[in-house]
């Protein structure tokens, strides 16, 4: 027997108290000299035995009472079934069905280990418990909404639900499944629950990092109406008892495969880089990686079909290496790249990653010119069209993705913004409050600005207008510094340098390629003069994009809605800086139009629970269906919103590719949603974290396995012994009105007369001198 | 000494007479029929005329309608001896909320002395007290009632002792037939008690038991666990719920109450309850009106102070 609040047991000298209080009163007593003695006597001999007995009683009963309480408080448990009755026992069957599950192991998978393991553990229910299976990858989900029965009853039912859990591409989350099962609402007249947790014991999946959690777990447990058992088994070969220790043929997985860009134009050369990592505690030799594009069968990693194939000569344990790939795509569309790895590891699934991109004939970029009066190569935009290719409004002849369209700043006001991905403005001037309002509005639904501050730019306009408490600038502007000028001052020598660019300042996604100062001279660009941001105080969606030797902040950006702004110190064109005149200065600006055109579009590669959103044409179709890795087929209807259909949906938990197909002649779009790397990490939860999450949870070690399990299934005791309580209440209360009954009588004790009549007497009868008091 | 006297009851009983039901031996002529049969003052009955017989106690107004002669003969009216008995046991002591018995019986017993003696008849009194017992033999001069008085001022209440044996023993004290007064509250042997008070109505003596009880012992209304400790035997106690036996109490002492009353009245006695929260002279007039009454109903005289024997 265990106790829930122990503390209360301090209270069972309490128990004592009727007895001493008995005892107290009797010592309390009052001594009556006494005359008639033998009728007290005679009294005495008739009704003392049995009213003693009847008094001790009383007592026994009063002090069973408060036992019962004190143990009622305290909470006892007793083991399981000790109470008998009927014992309805609901068993949620958690199956792990991360990425790791799917690995081969004699023969076989844990996954399917861990069906036959919950088709024996269901099996062995009664027929009135109750089952229910939930999978934990990538989140926990319930396999049915309401229990089945156990037993033979519904074994058919329970076996079919089996069949249809198999290994997902996510990450499993155990201890946010067990917490849900924990939590969740039991069938009627269930009196215990166990949680069976059916893992390879991977030792990323059960969150051992959260100790917050799994103490909340415990205290959930321990204090659950419901006695609940939670079991977390590793899973056992077929021919061995003991878990998998670890990867017998090791594991090396393409954890990830990223894009340098995801919008890319017609005849783009694109960057691929693919990640590869060795999991195992051994090395590996001799890897063959082929990269694919388009739908590919996962299994066939062969070289036939491959675009480009690479050789990894060596790769030691824990050693991660990384492949690249160039290419570009003659026509547009979108496209899933796939890096596949040849490698004879337990783990298949991981062998390859995919990426989407997106090639586009054209990205159009609007550029607001503030001098559009002057000659082209005066105006402000002159080196921006340049680096874009474009000049004297002519398509390159080696043609160009970016599509710029010049407007004037009082243009603006009136010109339609959606068309474009991308606003430039070279160089600052005011701006019409339409206008800001319009850029706010355009940035808010996913388009990009990028703002040149120049010698013509209106500080105070700017921070009370673009600024505007952080909407469309992260910043505010301080003033105009001259950096040379201050250098000169000095003394030094050395300090009069002029101020450049620091190629290495930050890491940032749109400056990945700027920061290659080998082939870029990104930092030989010397700034001689620059707006000055205020202050430091940057907001959780500020970012620095470049910044100066002397650390001062020289671009930086921040997001509105879905869209980005590029706040930049100085202008895009010769003056303050040689930056235009720079080699980096196109790689600058192709990237950051193309950083900027991102949010526009659509997102093909997302992340597990992002949503997938597709906008087409309003001519376009207003059905599609989304297939997920799964095979399950969702039907989607696009919701017209300003003449255009958008597609939504939020069903992206599995990690995997996605197949959107619309209509019956638009093809099918492809989707990425990431899988986790630390998946492909097969090593188990060593000794010492079994025990670590053994305490963590309140778990014990059962047998010579790794297993963990709850205390034993205990049944609570203390209703049982509130029922006593009550009933002894009701006897006290009746042996208690039997006593006064007893002492007191029902009806008025026939008095004595205080008078007899003598014969023949007729008077009245002598009233009492000072009426009848009571004695004590 | 005269605290035993209560003004107030004296009053109250003063203009009653406590009278003999029966025949008494007495000196004096009084309210009292004598045993001696004379020409004095009430008719007795007629008796044949023999020669020797004084010829004026010749009825002639017999004589006259059945022409034989006839001797009136008159009783003789005598005064009274009675004889005050007064229970000094330790049970006697017993008084809560009101005065002890043995004051109740002391004071009951001097205001008897006073009215007997105001009417002119003799009183003696008796102490049943086992280890000092007290006799005073009767008198009737007023100055006797001082020496009463006395005795029962230095009488306590204390020890045991048996009740019958003493009355026994003092009865064989009294020449005259005349009243016999007991003051007790009668806890003893019953059996013994009636054998004794038999023998005293066997000598003639005409019979009055005053019963002392007090409330606490014909209630019984105590509520908190006590401890009873013997009035009569040291060291006795018993400990108890009181309320638990108070039934069964009540209904010993209703049963004993009863065979007492039974008893008395069964003996010719009369039987008068005195409880000691109760007034004295109330319960006293109570008592000598009805026993007036009685008499008078009886002798067929029509009563009054006198009784139905003159």
């Amino acid at each position: 027997m265990s106790f829930l609040s122990v503390a209360f047991l301090f209270a069972l000298p309490l128990i004592a108290a009727p007895l001493a209080l008995h005892l107290f009163d009797r010592r309390r007593k009052v001594e009556i000299q006494w005359g008639a003695m033998a009728f007290l006597v005679a009294a005495t001999n008739q009704k003392t035995s049995s009213r003693r007995f009847k008094q001790w009683l009383l007592l026994l009963m009063r002090m069973l009472a408060i036992a019962a309480l004190v143990f009622a408080l305290a909470r006892p448990l007793v083991p399981g079934g000790w109470l008998g009755g009927n014992d309805r026992e609901e068993l949620i069957v958690i199956v792990d069905n991360s990425m790791s599950m799917s690995r081969s192991h004699d023969g076989g998978t844990f996954i399917e280990l861990a069906r036959d393991r919950a088709i024996d553990e269901v099996a062995q229910l009664n027929p009135n418990d109750r089952v229910r299976m939930m999978t934990s990858a990538p989140y926990p989900v319930w396999n049915q909404t309401s229990g089945l029965r156990g037993g033979t009853a519904g074994s058919e039912q329970i076996a079919a639900e089996i069949a249809t859990i198999d290994a997902t591409l996510g990450r499993s989350d155990l201890l946010a499944a067990v917490m849900r099962a924990s939590s969740s609402q039991s069938a009627p007249l269930t009196t215990r629950r166990r949680i069976l947790v059916l893992t390879d014991g991977q030792s990323g999946d059960l969150r051992l990092d959260d100790t917050v959690g799994w103490e909340r777990l415990r205290n959930r447990v321990e204090q659950a109406s419901l006695p609940t058992q939670i079991s977390i088994s590793p899973l056992t070969s077929r021919t061995s008892s003991n878990p998998v220790a670890s990867s017998t043929r090791g594991n090396v997985a393409v954890d990830r495969v990223s894009a340098n860009r995801m919008l890319v134009g017609v005849d783009h050369p694109v960057s691929f880089t693919a990640t590869i990592h060795n999991h195992a505690a051994g090395g590996v030799t001799d890897l063959s990686v082929q990269w694919h594009v388009g739908d590919h069968d996962p299994g066939e990693n062969d070289a036939s079909s491959s675009i480009h194939q690479q050789t990894i000569d060596a790769l030691d344990a824990d050693q991660t290496e990384t492949v690249r790939l160039q290419h570009a795509f003659p026509d547009p569309g979108v496209y899933r790249i796939t890096c596949g790895l040849n490698a004879d590891d337990d783990l298949i699934a991981d062998n390859r990653s995919s990426v989407v991109v997106e090639v586009v004939d054209e990205i159009p970029i609007l550029i607001v010119e503030g001098q559009s009066q002057l000659s082209s190569s005066q105006q402000d935009s002159f080196f921006v069209r340049a680096a874009l290719g474009w000049l004297d409004n002519q398509q390159p002849v080696a043609g160009s993705v970016h599509v710029p369209t010049i407007i004037s700043t009082e243009d603006l006001t009136r010109h339609r913004l959606d068309p474009y991905r991308c606003v430039v403005i070279p160089n600052l001037i005011d701006l019409e409050d339409a206008a800001i309002e319009s850029l706010r509005q355009f940035v808010f639904d996913g388009g990009g600005l990028w703002v040149a501050l120049g010698p013509r730019t209106n500080v105070d306009r700017f921070n009370t207008h673009v600024f505007a408490g952080g909407e469309l600038s992260p910043l505010a502007v301080d003033a105009i510094v001259d950096d040379i000028a201050d250098d000169a001052s000095a003394t030094d020598q050395a300090a009069a340098e002029p101020v450049r660019i620091d190629p290495f300042g930050q890491a940032h996604p749109a400056t990945a390629v700027l920061s290659d100062h080998e082939r870029l001279d990104l930092g030989d660009v010397a700034v001689q003069r620059r707006f000055r941001f205020a202050g430091n105080d940057h907001n959780a969606n500020t970012a620095v994009l470049l910044s100066l030797t002397n650390g001062q902040a020289l671009a930086v950006e921040t997001m509105h809605g879905r869209g980005r702004v590029i706040t930049q110190a100085i202008p895009l064109h010769l003056s303050w800086s040689d930056l235009a005149t720079s080699e980096a200065f196109v790689v600058m600006v192709r990237d950051w139009v193309d950083y900027l055109a991102q949010p526009k579009s659509t997102r093909f590669n997302l992340e597990p629970g992002d949503p997938v959103v597709f906008q087409s044409e309003a001519d376009g179709p207003t059905e599609a269906r989304l297939r997920t890795p799964s095979g399950e087929v969702i039907e989607l209807t696009a919701d017209t919103v300003f003449g255009k259909a958008i597609f939504r949906t939020n069903r992206t938990r599995l990690p995997g590719s996605y197949e959107m197909e619309l209509g019956l002649s638009q093809g099918t779009l492809p989707f990425e949603v990431a899988r986790d790397p630390a998946e492909s990490d097969l090593s188990p939860l060593s000794d010492s974290k079994w025990s670590a999450l053994a305490s963590l949870a309140g778990l014990r070690s059962v047998g010579t396995q790794q297993t963990l399990s709850s205390q034993p299934q205990t049944d609570p005791l203390w209703p049982w012994l509130l029922l006593g309580l009550i009933a002894l209440m009701a006897g006290d209360l009746i042996l208690s009105g039997f006593l006064a009954r007893e002492r007191f009588g029902t009806s008025e004790v026939a008095a004595v007369p205080t008078q007899p009549m003598l014969s023949g007497s007729l008077g009245d009868l002598p009233r009492s001198r000072s009426g009848s008091r009571a004695a004590s | 000494m005269t605290s035993l006297l209560d003004a107030e009851a004296l009053q109250t009983i003063g203009h009653l007479e406590l009278l003999s039901r029966t025949v008494v031996d007495g000196l004096l002529s009084g309210k009292h029929r004598s045993t001696t049969k004379g020409g004095c003052s009430e008719f007795a009955q007629h008796r044949q005329y023999a020669p020797g017989d004084e010829i004026r106690q010749i009825d002639w107004q017999v004589y006259a309608r059945n022409d034989r002669y006839f001797i009136k003969q008159f009783e003789e009216e005598t005064n009274l001896h009675a004889m005050v008995a007064v229970d000094t046991s330790g049970s006697m002591s017993f008084g809560m909320s009101t005065d002890r018995k043995i004051d109740y019986a002391k004071k009951t017993a001097a205001c008897l002395t006073r009215l007997l003696l105001r009417q002119r008849d003799a009183v003696g009194l008796m102490m049943l007290d086992e280890a000092h017992p007290s006799f005073v033999p009767p008198r009737q001069n007023a100055a006797h009632l001082r020496a009463i008085l006395s005795v029962l001022q230095s009488a306590t209440a204390e020890g045991g002792g048996d009740l019958d044996v003493m009355i026994r023993h003092g009865i064989t004290r009294l020449q005259r037939r005349g009243l016999f007064v007991l003051l007790s509250d009668c806890f003893d042997h019953e059996d013994e008690l009636a054998t004794a008070l038999k023998i005293v109505r066997a000598r003639g003596h005409d019979v009055i038991v005053m019963h002392v009880l007090a409330p606490e012992e014909i209630t019984f209304d105590f509520r908190r666990f006590s401890a009873f400790a013997d009035l009569e035997i040291a060291g006795r106690r018993l400990h108890l719920d009181p309320p638990a036996v108070r039934a069964e109490y009540l209904r010993q002492i209703g049963d004993f109450l009863r065979r007492i009353e039974a008893m008395v009245i069964g003996l010719g006695g009369d039987y008068v309850r005195l409880v000691t929260d109760r007034d004295i002279g109330d319960t006293l007039a109570w008592f000598l009106r009805n026993r007036n009454a009685a008499i008078s109903d009886r002798g067929g005289s029509g009563g009054g102070l006198g009784g139905g024997t003159r």
